[in-house]
Order: C-alpha cells, then sequence, then structure tokens
C-alpha cells in the first residue's frame, strides 16, 4: 500500500504540468514498480527517494534542464541536483528567504567545484522547482528524512506569515459576531431542506392512502350498486318498462365495477408489492453505501 | 566506478539494451539490464527514455499484459543509426584509452 501512497503523492505534485506529460509519468513509475512486483518494490521506493524528488526530477526533464545534468561518478551514473542532500538544497532554495543560508552553509562544507555545481543546479531549480513552492511542508514528515525535516522547520518558521495578537484577538471576535449568522443560516438551510423533503413524502404517502381506500371502495360501491339496481329492475320489470332501464344501467354500473376490480387487481397484486420492494431496495441502498463507504475509511 | 563519463554513454547504453529485444521492451527490464552494466538508481532512466522518444531513437505502444498496459519501447531506424554511431565511438575512444592503459609500465 506504501506504492499507492507513492503513486497519489506523486499525481498530486504533478498536477500542473500538462496531462499528457503528466499521465506519461504516472504511467511509467506505476509501471515500474507494477513490474518490480511486491518484493522488489520496497527497494524500487527506497531508490526513488520521494515524490517530491521524482516530480523534480520530471519537471527539471519537461524545462530542459535534464540534457547536461549527469555523469558517472565513483557511485555510478547520477545526477548531482538530484541526490538526497542536493535535493534538500534544491527545495530549501524555493523559498528566497532562506536561499542565502542554505546555499552558504552546502558551499562551505563542500569543495569550490561542487559549489559551482550547485549554483548550476539552483538555477535549475529555481525554473524547474518554481511551480512546486508550497506542496513541500504538507509532505515533510512522511518523507522526509533527517536534513530535510530541518529543512520543513526552516521554511514554517520564515515562510508562513505570523500574526500578531490583535490580529488574532480580531479574527476572534469577527469569528463571534459572524457565528449567530452562519450557524443560523447552516440550521434555516438544514431545517427548510428537511422540511421539504418531509413534506414531499407525506404528501405522497396521503396520496397512496387515499388512493388505496377509494379505489376499494368505489369498487365496492360500484359492485353492489350494479347488483341492487338488476336485482330492482327485474322486480320492476312486470308492470313498468322502467325496469328494463334499471336492469341495463344496473348492467353498465356492474361492468363499470367489473372494470375497478381489475384495476383492483393490479393496484393491489401489482404496484403495492413493487413499491414495497422499491422503498426496501432504496433504503438498503443508502445502508449499503454508508457500510461501504466505512469499509473505504477503515 | 571512478571514472566519470557524459550522459551520451547512458544513451548508448540504453539503445544498445532495447535494440536486443525486437519486439521492444519496458521500463523496468531496461532499468534491470542497464544496471547489469552500471549503476543507476532506479529513477534515473524515466527522463532518458522520454528524451530518447523524443528524439526519435526509440517509439513507444502499449501492449496488454495481465489485464493492463505495459509501455514498451522500440528502437527507431533513427535509433540505430544513433546507435551504430555511438558504438563506432565508444570503440574507437575505449581502443585508445585501453591501449595506453596496456602500455603504461606500472
Amino acid at each position: 500500500m506504501k506504492k499507492d501512497a507513492f503513486m497519489k503523492e506523486l499525481e498530486y505534485l504533478l498536477q500542473d504540468i500538462p496531462d499528457e506529460e503528466k499521465a506519461d509519468a504516472i504511467a511509467y513509475y506505476r509501471d515500474y514498480l507494477e513490474e518490480a512486483g511486491p518484493e522488489e518494490e520496497e527497494e524500487a521506493l527506497r531508490d526513488f527517494g520521494s515524490p517530491e524528488r521524482i516530480a523534480a526530477i520530471i519537471r527539471a526533464d519537461l524545462s530542459g534542464d535534464l540534457k547536461e545534468g549527469g555523469s558517472f561518478t565513483e557511485n555510478g551514473y547520477e545526477d548531482e541536483r538530484f541526490r538526497e542532500p542536493n535535493f534538500q538544497l534544491v527545495e530549501r532554495l524555493e523559498t528566497p528567504e532562506c536561499s542565502s543560508s542554505a546555499e552558504r552553509g552546502y558551499t562551505e562544507s563542500r569543495t569550490n567545484e561542487r559549489g559551482a555545481d550547485e549554483k548550476r543546479a539552483a538555477e535549475g531549480a529555481a525554473q524547474g522547482m518554481a511551480y512546486g513552492s508550497g506542496y513541500g511542508p504538507a509532505y515533510g514528515s512522511a518523507y522526509g528524512s533527517g536534513p530535510r525535516e530541518a529543512g520543513a522547520r526552516d521554511r514554517d518558521k520564515s515562510g508562513r506569515p505570523r500574526w500578531s495578537w490583535w490580529q488574532i484577538l480580531g479574527m476572534v471576535l469577527l469569528a463571534c459576531i459572524a457565528a449567530p449568522v452562519v450557524l443560523g443560516l447552516v440550521f434555516g438551510i438544514g431545517g427548510g431542506t428537511i422540511g421539504l423533503i418531509v413534506g414531499v413524502l407525506s404528501l405522497f404517502g396521503a396520496v397512496l392512502v387515499t388512493l388505496t381506500i377509494a379505489l376499494a371502495a368505489v369498487t365496492f360501491a360500484l359492485l353492489l350498486a350494479g347488483i341492487l339496481l338488476i336485482v330492482f329492475g327485474f322486480a320492476h320489470m312486470t308492470f313498468l318498462p322502467q325496469g328494463i332501464l334499471y336492469v341495463g344501467t344496473g348492467i353498465g354500473v356492474l361492468g363499470l365495477g367489473f372494470l375497478c376490480l381489475s384495476l383492483c387487481g393490479l393496484y393491489y397484486g401489482r404496484f403495492l408489492p413493487w413499491l414495497g420492494v422499491s422503498i426496501i431496495n432504496l433504503v438498503s441502498g443508502i445502508f449499503h453505501r454508508k457500510e461501504k463507504r466505512r469499509e473505504k475509511v477503515y | 566506478m571512478v571514472f566519470n563519463t557524459g550522459a551520451a554513454l547512458l544513451d548508448a547504453v540504453v539503445l544498445a539494451v532495447v535494440s536486443k529485444e525486437t519486439q521492444g521492451t519496458y521500463g523496468y527490464k531496461i532499468t534491470q539490464d542497464v544496471r547489469s552494466a552500471i549503476e543507476i538508481s532506479e529513477s534515473t532512466l524515466y527522463p532518458v527514455l522520454r528524451r530518447l522518444q523524443k528524439d526519435g531513437c526509440l517509439e513507444v505502444y502499449d501492449r496488454a499484459i495481465d489485464g493492463r498496459n505495459r509501455r514498451y519501447y522500440k528502437l527507431t531506424e533513427q535509433g540505430r543509426v544513433q546507435l551504430v554511431l555511438y558504438r563506432g565511438e565508444w570503440g574507437r575512444y575505449s581502443g585508445k584509452i585501453s591501449r595506453i592503459l596496456e602500455e603504461a609500465k606500472v
């Protein structure tokens, strides 16, 4: 899983370079780690150093600074600018405040030749790393080695503006004044939304219940009326021609009743079960998604 | 290694390694093959491969392996010309150096 974290951070660090370049680089390094397999992966990651280092190499390449960078040394092929301690120097130079001290500290401890090398590196870095500033502190603790962490602390001290007490006091006061408004807004909008949802749901429920009862009642009434009319019609048939009218109307009403009965069959037999299943699915869907989310977190 | 040499030699070694596989080969394998000759960090080759690709010495294509795409690098005609040039240059250069060192009286 270290691999995933590494790739995620590399992707984050490269988000401002052209998409094609980014996709290419990400694909290469992901591919590389996958080819390396679980056994070699650890070593490859150690060799890569930090995501910042890999990102710096990719950036330097994009700005055309890598052409004359590398050379063979006692330790094989390497590029001075991306050796870990040197890379730290490059990173520190991002912020102008610490550039002078960092450069002094490093050039003192090395030969003149190396110093010149580093100045060249610093110039390259100034172009290449300019976009990189600001990402550093967030990742400092996770991947940094000793000197690197020191660098990150330096930057924290000088890079972040310090607030005086009255500014802080002002902010606290502002927060206190703003709090009721903000809270009111939040609760108001939240309450309104919940109210709306509940309202719609209860309207839906009311319609459903009414429909359920009314359909049954109408069907029952129609059937009953049809039968009564037919019976009444037959009873009056002997002395009144109206009896035939009653019977005819009764048959019509009875037909309507049967139509409603079949509607009832559809409604109670199909629609209501479907509705129930749908609601259960919906609820359990929400529940399951929550569970999945919880699994992801842990 | 005691001797410092320019990046051209790394280009030459990478081209030579890639040229051995006619079907092309992939980043991890190239790195391991180059490491058998010279010590390089695992992160060294990406810029090198990319530059060689931009210069037209290598071409890339994706091949599906185990359900995902693996990027293969293959030598182009221009890459072959460049490799021949490198090999000739290296032969002359290393020959001279070897002769001088062998003639040295120690």
